[in-house]
């Protein structure tokens, strides 16, 4: 792996979508939009008076495991390890875009051919698209994380609240599992779209990364299972195997003459 | 510098390209001709290892070539049939990161100097979506040399520009002929071939010749020379036809057409044999086949039973 030829590959990637307005409006709005829902909701459970905050309202199982705080508590608990889970999603909407038209634009603008005449490896080129997809978007909701950390200060969260929003375990939920399924959907959104002509077709089957990650978010509503740190840990290691196989099939599956000679 | 042997290819059964072998040598022009789908564009993919042949070999600079040769590819640049730019990127910045990922030593710089070479300086930071064909030419010719490669591949680089933009890309390549670089050049345009290759190959699936212009032309039509005379030339047809050297001569649009072995050895003495025999001679010419009357030839000798167009 050559390194210049990655950060060209990524110089390329990141000018390239700075001039999509689409994903402009999105780098723009997302951060915003995901550091606005939880600032704005806990803002407004601050509101509630004590007296009318009730764990009676939260699933039972996780009643249990809350039990012993004073309900408000509860209440902002909850609501914080539920937003900590959608700074999961948060980050995918920008790689998965990108990602899904870097191919298919790409072999679309003729602009493929050329670029593979060069010495540049498939292992480096994808690795140079697959970086330049993911780090905007994790970046982004990083900033958008740090954003609601300290927005929670300011309105005084319940000190369990605030361990719980800033702690190792929402560390790990945010600094690893993020980036890893991160990378997870923008290697499938690159699999998809050096497979598939279109690109809206390449987001939409990549977008299918997100369905498991609902899966879990709705299972801690339900109190169905709660994310404990080991859970988080055995997840994030899951993670790491899969996205190492991932990038392997991601170049085994990058057909050059196939893309070169079958898409019209 | 480039040599091909036996290359074969064939997509899902259809064959493409059958048993090619040719060389192309150090500072040589080579114009690669031939009817739309006769396998150009796969003789050059399959000579920067973009595709892998169904057999034979390549070798660039005498080193095998294959679709794992990365490295390889530093000694080639190549224009596609099709441009293919980042059209919202500017036009340095689309070369700059050609430039880096060629390896390039201070690739800004040698992104300016051959923008400004190529007469595109002052668009240099225009997005190349707003460039018209000639300009996007201009630039896809100044990519492929963003490395300064020893050896060209260009897919018809005058296809559909207008007569000065293409007569601007053929100077350039006349330009880079006569800087010692190897070049193939595959075309449609019979006279950019006759006037910048040193020879041309002509490809219809199975090479059908490879030869410099002049020699297909003895090879196929023979040297002929042209003889006017003021008045009939009827009555000096025998005596030509009696001259050593003369394969055959005949009467054609009122003049002596004559077929000769070799044009300066028997041309003086046909002259002097008409003129002695008061032949009042007019003009002398040697007759040229067009490269367009020789391809036509060959594309037809070539076609298989039952093909058409």
């Amino acid at each position: 792996m050559n390194l210049h030829r990655i950060a060209a590959v990524i110089d390329k990637e990141i000018h390239d979508a700075l001039r999509n307005r689409y994903i402009v409006m999105l780098m723009v709005l997302l951060p915003i939009v995901f550091a606005a829902i939880p600032i704005l909701s806990l803002t407004s459970i601050r509101q509630i008076p004590p007296s009318r905050g009730s764990s009676g309202e939260l699933p039972p199982a996780l009643a249990r495991r809350l039990a012993g705080l004073p309900p408000q508590a509860q209440l902002e608990v909850f609501l914080v390890s539920q937003f900590t889970l959608l700074f999961w999603i948060a980050p995918l909407a920008i790689p998965m875009t990108i990602a899904a038209y870097s191919v298919v634009g790409e072999k679309r603008e003729k602009a493929l051919e050329p670029l593979l005449a060069t010495p540049v490896t498939t292992g480096e080129l994808l690795t140079g698209k697959a970086l330049a997809a993911a780090c905007p978007g994790i970046a982004l909701s990083w900033a958008a994380y740090l954003l609601v950390v300290a927005a929670a200060h300011g309105i005084r969260l319940s000190p369990p609240a605030l361990e719980t929003l800033w702690g190792p375990t929402a560390w790990v939920q945010i600094f690893a599992l993020g980036p890893l399924i991160t990378l997870l959907a923008t290697l499938t959104g690159l699999i998809v779209s050096s497979r598939v002509n279109d690109p809206r077709l390449a987001e939409q089957i990549g977008m299918v990364v997100i369905l498991p990650l609902l899966g879990l978010i709705l299972a801690q509503s339900f109190g169905i299972l709660w994310l404990s740190g080991a859970l988080l840990g055995v997840i994030a290691l899951f993670l790491v195997g899969v996205d190492a196989l991932l990038a392997a099939l991601a170049v085994a599956l990058f057909e050059r003459e196939t893309i070169l000679t079958r898409w019209r | 510098m480039i040599r091909a042997e036996n290359l074969t290819k064939r997509y899902d059964g259809i064959l493409a390209l059958d048993g090619l072998t040719f060389e192309v040598h150090e500072g040589e022009l080579l114009a690669l001709l031939g009817p739309n789908g006769a396998g150009k564009t796969t003789t050059l993919r399959l000579l920067l290892g973009l595709i892998s042949p169904t057999s034979g070999r390549i070798w660039i600079a005498g080193e095998p070539m294959t679709p794992g040769s990365h490295g390889l590819r530093r000694r080639i640049g190549y224009l596609p049939e099709t441009p293919g730019f980042w059209e919202r990127l500017p036009a340095w910045k689309n070369l700059e990161i050609y430039a880096r990922l060629y390896g390039v030593p201070a690739p800004r710089s040698r992104v300016m100097a051959l923008l400004e070479q190529f007469g595109l300086a002052d668009r240099a930071h225009d997005p190349v979506a707003t460039f018209s064909r000639g300009m996007r030419q201009r630039l896809a010719l100044a990519r492929a040399l963003i490395h300064d490669p020893p050896i060209l591949l260009l897919d018809e680089p005058t296809a559909g520009l207008d007569p000065e933009a293409a007569l601007e890309v053929r100077e350039r390549l006349r330009a880079l002929k006569g800087q010692g670089r190897t070049i193939l050049l595959c075309t449609h345009d019979l006279e950019e071939a006759e006037r910048l290759g040193d020879r041309v190959a002509i490809l219809r699936t199975r090479l059908l010749a490879l030869d410099t212009p002049d020699r297909l032309r003895a090879q196929r039509f023979g040297v002929v020379v042209a003889i006017e005379l003021d008045g009939d030339p009827e009555p000096y047809l025998p005596r030509v036809q009696g001259q050593p050297g003369v394969i055959q001569a005949a009467l054609r649009n009122g003049r002596l057409e004559i077929q000769v072995t070799d044009l300066r050895a028997v041309t003086p003495n046909l002259v002097r044999s008409l003129v002695e025999a008061g032949a009042p001679i007019l003009s002398v010419t040697p007759v040229k086949a067009s490269l367009e009357e020789l391809y036509l030839q060959i594309i037809r000798e070539g076609r298989g039973p039952g093909e058409s167009g």
